[in-house]
């Protein structure tokens, strides 16, 4: 096993990792930009090492730096979490070049799902389903313009570099096509600095469902079920769920040899997933495989009782899977809420600022991973998402109900969150009895739930009266001594 | 100096403090205890419920309030203040129609999409803010239209600055 892992990330996955390293005995190693001093993950490793400017390009994303750091600091092996160099195999030729071991498949294999488009047709030819559409990147309007008249609109332009959602856009008619094509282009190489895209024929409400697969290198492929992720806005997930509820037997033995043909088509050793719409006859196509960990890796886990960080850490290590197919079955439901500071109610606008309050929930069946806590900030330079709440139980009505009352439980101030939209959703009835597509969202009146937004009275008497009280004690000041009387008061009240 | 007039979530709330155990909500006599855990935090018991509540901040009368977890702005005056404010906005003739559309968070000014003087739709884009390596369309949240645009493409803002405005 490895003696000190430089986690390469931040937020809530870092938090993760490091708390796998302490599991296995393995010294970890965290590194922070200036803004990040106060987030978890600094507080939890053994050594924390600054690297630069909240900037990501002076920080997070600055492969130099952090190469040079994991020399110097003795590191065996980096974990890039998910996002910034998760799926970069330059990066992972560096490191390697560099004597360390990349906790993740080779570059190779990253190379090979990397190119949106080369993936598609590598599919194509190991007899993965994939959406129609071109096998090769568009290069001009009216090239594009032709391809899609073929297939029908309306379709789907994507950056063939991208993943998470980022750089796609459908189009529903010639006359948006130019527009559209150059947002989506603009969009890809700010991201993901290539401007490559394709099109895809547009599948009428989809479901999104993913199988988790893991292999080691001596040629083990083992997949732990599946993952519906229909629940996205912004074309980014917010819900996820295991099992799928839409997934029976039959389908999902389907899906998942599906899966591991594509694993083993790449070459695959880490934890992987591959991404696949499911349309309403329970057809699936390939979409993407992302060669990394995955942020919704926890409904899997509860599910399966498998560790898949831990798994990963010890793949990379050069040891063979922890576990045979035939050891596997699915124990109840999970479900994930990702809490993001964003306003729900004004088009999923981001919301910056410290968390001025913070006190997560606890309980049966309740998991949280976070990265921040209180007076840490949520700021412009990173992603919006603050943590993952996760509830398990033994079906999905119950881990609904599990759910709602952690949300309830779940105090964040100083930053606006969805919480409130998530409560919406889960509590939905569409959503409790299966009737979703990846469209869920869109086709919500989301008017009506911002002015669903009505405080009980009890709560709005409360707020009236401290900020009375508040502004009353001011104007009587020195009352820093009245509130120990009060609470002596305070407990005798509760004895009388 | 023991009455008050609290704006909350378009409501408005009329407060009167008896005394620390005491208060008065819209007419009706209410019993409280007021417990401060810490120098931000409160327990506040109002009847037979118990609210966990903060005040995170308190500036010129707005107060932002964390209670069980929900976060409310309370606009709060004493009664002589709303005596004066209602005087005053009475006598003024301000120009309300015109609306000025803050920037949300700090970013880049991607791109502006509508012109001073063009006619815009309630929900229609007005400018794109590059966030979060994410184009957010800032929208306009009425019909009319675009009287000033204060910034410009390639600009970087501060959050809370005035974008546009809309009459």
């Amino acid at each position: 096993m490895f003696n000190k892992i430089l986690i390469a990330n931040r937020g809530e996955i870092a938090v993760r990792i490091i708390k796998a390293c302490k599991e296995l005995g393995i010294k970890s190693a965290a590194i922070y930009s200036d803004i990040d001093i106060t987030a978890t993950h600094v507080k939890l490793a053994d050594e924390v090492y600054h690297i630069g400017s909240s900037v990501v390009s002076d920080s997070y994303l600055n492969k130099d730096k952090i190469i040079e750091l994991a020399k110097k600091i003795s590191a065996d092996a980096i974990h890039p979490g998910y996002g910034f160099f998760a799926e970069n195999s330059s990066f992972i030729e560096d490191v390697e070049r560099a004597g360390i071991t990349f906790i993740g498949p080779s570059s190779k294999s990253v190379k090979m799902m990397g190119s949106k488009t080369a993936a598609r047709a590598l599919m194509k030819k190991n007899n993965v389903p994939i959406v129609p559409g071109s096998t090769e990147p568009i290069n001009s309007i009216s090239e594009g313009l032709e391809f899609s008249k073929e297939i029908g609109f309306p379709i789907l332009l994507k950056a063939s570099a991208g993943g998470g959602g980022k750089g796609m856009r459908k189009v529903n008619n010639a006359e948006e096509f130019e527009a559209a094509f150059e947002s989506t282009k603009r969009e890809a190489l700010k991201s993901f600095a290539n401007d490559d895209i394709y099109i895809e024929k547009f599948i009428e409400k989809p479901k999104h469902i993913e199988v988790q697969i893991i292999a080691d290198k001596f040629g083990n492929y083992r997949h732990v079920f599946e993952r519906e992720c229909s629940i996205q806005r912004r074309h980014q997930k917010i819900i996820e769920e295991a099992p799928s509820p839409f997934v029976d037997e039959k389908t999902r033995k389907k899906i998942v040899a599906a899966a591991i043909n594509a694993a083993k088509a790449c070459n695959y050793y880490n934890a992987g997933t591959i991404e696949f719409l499911m349309d309403q006859n329970k057809d699936f196509y390939f979409l993407e495989m992302n060669t990394r960990i995955q942020v919704e890796h926890p409904v899997t886990e509860l599910i399966s009782g498998i560790d898949l960080v831990r798994e990963q850490i010890s793949i990379a290590a050069g040891n063979k899977i922890s576990f045979n197919q035939e050891d596997l079955s699915i124990k109840g439901f999970a479900l994930e809420c990702r809490i993001y500071a964003e306003d729900s109610t004004n088009n999923f606008l981001p919301s910056t600022g410290k968390i001025l309050k913070y006190k997560e929930p606890n309980g049966p069946g309740i998991r949280v991973d976070s990265g921040f806590s209180e007076n840490s900030e949520i700021s412009i330079y990173y992603d919006p998402m603050i943590a993952k709440l996760i509830c398990w139980d033994s079906d999905k009505t119950k881990a609904i109900l599990r759910m709602k009352r952690a949300l309830n439980e779940y105090q964040i101030a100083g930053v606006i969150t969805n919480q409130e939209f998530l409560k919406y959703i889960i509590t939905n009835g569409l959503f409790i009895n299966g009737y979703y597509d990846i469209n869920f969202i869109d086709s919500l009146n989301l008017n009506e739930i911002s002015s669903s937004e009505n405080y009980s009275a009890d709560l709005e008497n409360a707020a009236a009266l401290l900020a009375a009280l508040n502004k009353f004690k001011k104007s009587n000041s020195g009352g820093s001594r009245d509130n120990k009387t009060v609470q002596s008061k305070w407990w005798n009240q509760n004895y009388e | 100096m023991n009455e008050f007039v609290v704006r909350l979530n378009n409501k408005i709330k009329n407060i009167k403090i008896i005394d620390d155990s005491t208060a008065e909500i819209d007419g009706v006599i209410v019993k409280y205890q007021s417990v401060n855990t810490d120098e931000k935090n409160i327990l506040l018991k109002l009847n037979d419920k118990i609210f966990e509540s903060s005040i995170l901040s308190n500036s010129n009368g707005e107060v932002v309030l964390s209670i069980n977890g929900v976060s409310i702005l309370a606009n709060i005056k004493s009664s002589l203040e709303e005596k004066a404010f209602q005087l005053i906005s009475h006598s003024k003739n301000v120009d309300n129609s015109l609306i000025e559309i803050k920037s949300p968070m700090p970013g880049l000014v991607l791109k502006i999409k509508k012109q001073k003087g063009e006619a815009i739709k309630k929900g229609e884009a007005v400018l794109i803010l590059e966030a979060m390596k994410m184009e957010n369309e800032i929208k306009s949240p009425v019909d009319g239209t675009l009287k000033e645009m204060y910034v410009k493409e390639g600009t970087a803002i501060e959050k809370n600055i005035i974008l546009f405005a809309v009459k």
